[in-house]
C-alpha cells in the first residue's frame, strides 16, 4: 500500500488553538494504547446497557469484541467515537481516553473525535452518489482540498477496490455489489486518514468470499490504522484480531440485563486458554 | 391436518426423501379465494382507469367546448398578447381578439415567484422539523403549519388585497428606487402600481399558500432517509449541515421535486386569491411590480358575462392551463429519473 501523508493533528476541541494537542501516535511508544476505557458504563435513559468496562485499545493492532447478542459490544464500540450521542437519552459514564485525552470532556467536540476515529457499519451504506464522490465526501467535510483525486485513488487502492472501479468512478456507489459497497465504505473511512477505525460487524451482510476480502483488507490496514471490530463470528475474531474482548449479558439481582466485559486478552489466549469459565463455554459453543 | 395419509408414492430422485408418510397436502385452488382475489384486482384496475378516464374526458370536453375559439384564433391564441372580448370604446362592434399570451406569461411569472420564495422556506422548515427540532416541538409545529393549509384561499385573497398589497406598495417603491436604475436587473423592478396589486404580491401570497404543502411532503421525504446514511456522514466527522448536504438531500432529491411539483400545481391553478391581488391587466412586461393577470383568474372574472366566442376562448384558457401543468409534470418526471439513475446507478 502506498504511504499516505498523515493529517494534521488539530486538537479535539473546537477552540482554534487550545490546550491538549494530540501527540503524533507514531512517536508514541508501541506499548501505549491509543485508547483506554476505564469503568465505562453506557446508559439509555435510566437503563444501564453496559456496566463497568475497562480495556485498552492497542495501537496498530486489531481488537475484536465478541459475545452473544445483547451483550453490549456494539454499544461499547459506539461509545468510542461518540456515535451514541446521536441516540436521544444515551449517556456514557466512566472514562474513554484517546491519546490520554478524555473524549467525553466538556470542551471536546464530537465532530473532531469522529474525524480521528472513523466507523464502518454493519450494512454497507454508501451515499447515493458516485463512487468518487462517496470517497471525496469525507475529504470535503474535513476541509482537505489538495489532490482530492489522488487521495481518492489512494483510499480506493487501500481498500483493495481500485482495480474493480477505476473505470467507473462516476457511476453510483449503490450500483456496486454488497462486498464492493462495504469496501467502498472502508475506502471512504480511510480517505480521511483516521487514527482508529471502528467496525461494527462489517461482514455480517456479506457472502464468504466478500468476507474474506474484507478480512484480508483488515490485516493490511492494521499496519497503518488501529482497528476495533465487533463481530458475532468467533472464527472471524480468531482469524483477524490480535486482542479479543469477550462480553456477555448478565442479569443482576433486580432482574435487569446488563452487558458486561468478561475477559480481555490476546486472541490466542482467549481461544486456547481462557481464564473465565463463561468465556470457555462461549467459545466452545456451550453457551446456553 | 386431519385427512388420512396418502399412500406413499414413488419418490423422485434428487427430491427430499420422506422418512414417514405425511398427509398429502391439498394444493388445488379454493374457489372462494380465487374469486376474492380477482374481484380485488378488478376493483383496483377500475379505480386506476377511472382516474385516466376522468383526465381524458376533461381534456376532450374542454377541447370540444373551446374548439370554435381555437379555430377562430389559430396559433394566435398562444402567441397574441391582446385579449379584447368586445369593443371597449367604439360605437360599432370591432373584431374581438383572443390572445392568451399575457395570461400564460402571468401564470408562469406568478408561479415562479411563488416557488422562489416558498421552496427554500419550506425545505428549511422541513429540515428543521426532521433534523434539528426537539421531538416535543415537532408535533405542535407541524399542526401550526398544517393549519396554514386549511385557510380558505379567498381569505388569503382578501388579506392580500386589504393588508398585504397596501403594505407592500411603499416597499416596492423603495426597491424600484434602489435597483430600478441598474441596466437589465432594473427592468425586473420597474415602476410599481400604486395599489401594490401585481405579479409580486400575487406571487408572495401564493408562496405562503404553498409552503405548507411543500413542507409537509418534504418532511415525509426527509424522514425516509436511512439512519445508516446519516450515521455514515457523522462517522466521517460531518457537522449537521454537512450531514444534511451529504446524506439527506441526495437521498431526497426525487421526493423534493415531487413536493415542489405539487406546490407548483397548486400555484398554477390557484384562482380566487390570485384574481384578487394580481391587478387584472393584459400585458407582458418584465416588471415584477406591474399588474397582470393569470389564466384561472381571467376565467373566473369573465366567465359570467361572456358571449359564445368569448366563452369558448375562456374554456380554451383552461385547456392551455391543463396542458402547461401536464408538460411541467412530464419535464419534472424526466428530471427526477435522470437524477435517480445518476445517484443510484442504472440498476435501480
Amino acid at each position: 500500500m502506498n504511504q499516505m501523508t498523515f493529517p494534521d493533528h488539530r486538537p479535539l476541541t473546537t477552540a482554534p488553538q487550545g490546550a491538549g494537542l494530540v501527540p503524533d501516535p507514531r512517536q508514541a511508544p508501541a506499548a501505549a494504547p491509543v485508547m483506554n476505557l476505564t469503568d465505562v458504563s453506557v446508559f439509555y435513559g435510566s437503563y444501564e446497557a453496559v456496566r463497568n468496562t475497562t480495556m485498552p485499545v492497542h495501537t496498530h493492532q486489531i481488537t475484536a469484541m465478541i459475545g452473544p447478542s445483547g451483550c453490549g459490544k456494539s454499544t461499547v464500540l459506539r461509545s468510542l467515537n461518540r456515535m451514541n450521542d446521536l441516540i436521544p437519552g444515551a449517556r456514557v459514564a466512566g472514562g474513554v481516553t484517546y491519546h490520554g485525552q478524555d473524549i467525553y470532556e466538556r470542551d471536546v467536540d464530537p465532530i473532531q473525535v469522529r474525524r480521528r476515529i472513523g466507523m464502518v457499519f454493519q450494512k454497507p451504506n454508501p451515499f447515493p452518489k458516485s463512487i468518487f464522490d462517496n470517497v471525496a465526501y469525507g475529504l470535503k467535510v474535513n476541509q482537505i482540498r489538495d489532490d482530492v483525486a489522488g487521495r481518492v485513488e489512494q483510499a480506493l487502492r487501500g481498500a483493495a477496490l481500485w482495480d474493480e472501479v477505476k473505470d467507473k468512478l462516476k457511476t453510483s456507489g449503490l450500483a456496486l455489489s454488497g462486498g464492493q459497497q462495504q469496501r467502498l465504505c472502508i475506502a471512504r473511512t480511510i480517505a480521511v486518514q483516521p487514527d482508529v477505525i471502528l467496525m461494527d460487524e462489517p461482514c455480517s451482510a456479506l457472502d464468504p468470499i466478500a468476507t474474506s476480502k474484507v478480512e484480508d483488507l483488515m490485516h493490511e490496514l492494521a499496519g497503518q490504522f488501529t482497528i476495533v471490530i465487533v463481530t458475532h463470528n468467533m472464527q472471524q475474531a480468531a482469524r483477524v484480531s490480535h486482542h479479543t474482548a469477550f462480553f456477555t449479558a448478565e442479569v443482576d439481582a433486580n432482574g435487569v440485563r446488563h452487558g458486561r466485559l468478561v475477559e480481555f486478552s490476546e486472541t490466542g489466549r482467549i481461544f486456547t486458554n481462557p481464564v473465565d469459565k463463561r468465556t470457555e463455554d462461549y467459545i466452545t459453543g456451550r453457551f446456553g | 391436518m386431519t385427512s388420512p395419509p396418502a399412500p406413499p408414492g414413488p419418490t423422485a430422485p434428487g427430491r427430499h426423501q420422506r422418512s414417514d408418510p405425511t398427509p398429502r397436502p391439498t394444493l388445488a385452488s379454493r374457489g372462494r379465494d380465487v374469486l376474492g382475489d380477482r374481484l380485488f384486482r378488478y376493483l383496483c384496475l377500475a379505480a386506476g382507469c377511472a382516474v385516466l378516464a376522468t383526465l381524458v374526458l376533461i381534456l376532450l370536453s374542454t377541447l370540444q367546448q373551446s374548439w370554435p375559439a381555437l379555430r377562430e384564433s389559430g396559433l394566435g391564441f398562444l402567441t397574441d398578447s391582446a385579449w379584447i372580448p368586445n369593443d371597449p370604446d367604439g360605437p360599432g362592434p370591432r373584431k374581438a381578439t383572443f390572445g392568451a399570451l399575457a395570461f400564460i406569461y402571468g401564470s408562469l411569472v406568478v408561479s415562479a415567484i411563488a416557488l422562489v420564495f416558498a421552496v427554500p422556506v419550506a425545505v428549511a422548515i422541513a429540515l428543521f422539523l426532521t433534523q434539528v427540532a426537539h421531538r416535543r416541538l415537532r408535533g405542535p409545529a407541524v399542526t401550526v403549519i398544517d393549519l396554514l393549509a386549511a385557510i380558505p384561499s379567498v381569505v388569503f385573497g382578501l388579506w392580500g388585497i386589504l393588508v398585504v398589497a397596501p403594505a407592500l406598495a411603499p416597499v416596492y417603491d423603495g426597491i424600484h428606487g434602489a435597483l430600478g436604475g441598474i441596466p437589465g436587473l432594473g427592468s425586473l423592478f420597474g415602476e410599481p402600481v400604486s395599489t401594490g396589486r401585481g405579479y409580486m404580491t400575487a406571487g408572495l401570497i401564493l408562496a405562503i399558500m404553498i409552503v405548507p404543502i411543500i413542507t409537509s411532503l418534504a418532511r415525509e421525504v426527509f424522514t425516509t432517509v436511512p439512519a445508516a446514511d446519516m450515521q455514515a456522514a457523522y462517522a466521517l466527522g460531518a457537522t449537521r449541515w454537512e450531514m444534511i448536504k451529504g446524506a439527506v438531500l441526495p437521498h431526497s432529491f426525487g421526493g423534493l421535486v415531487g413536493a415542489v411539483m405539487l406546490g407548483l400545481g397548486r400555484a398554477l391553478g390557484e384562482t380566487i386569491a390570485v384574481a384578487l391581488v394580481i391587478g387584472g391587466s393584459v400585458q407582458v412586461t418584465a416588471n415584477l411590480f406591474a399588474s397582470g393577470d393569470a389564466l384561472p383568474a381571467v376565467i373566473v372574472n369573465q366567465f359570467g358575462e361572456s358571449g359564445p366566442l368569448h366563452r369558448a376562448s375562456l374554456i380554451g384558457l383552461g385547456v392551455v392551463l391543463f396542458v402547461i401543468t401536464v408538460l411541467i409534470n412530464v419535464a419534472a418526471r424526466f428530471l427526477v429519473r435522470r437524477a435517480e439513475i445518476r445517484m443510484r446507478g442504472a440498476a435501480a
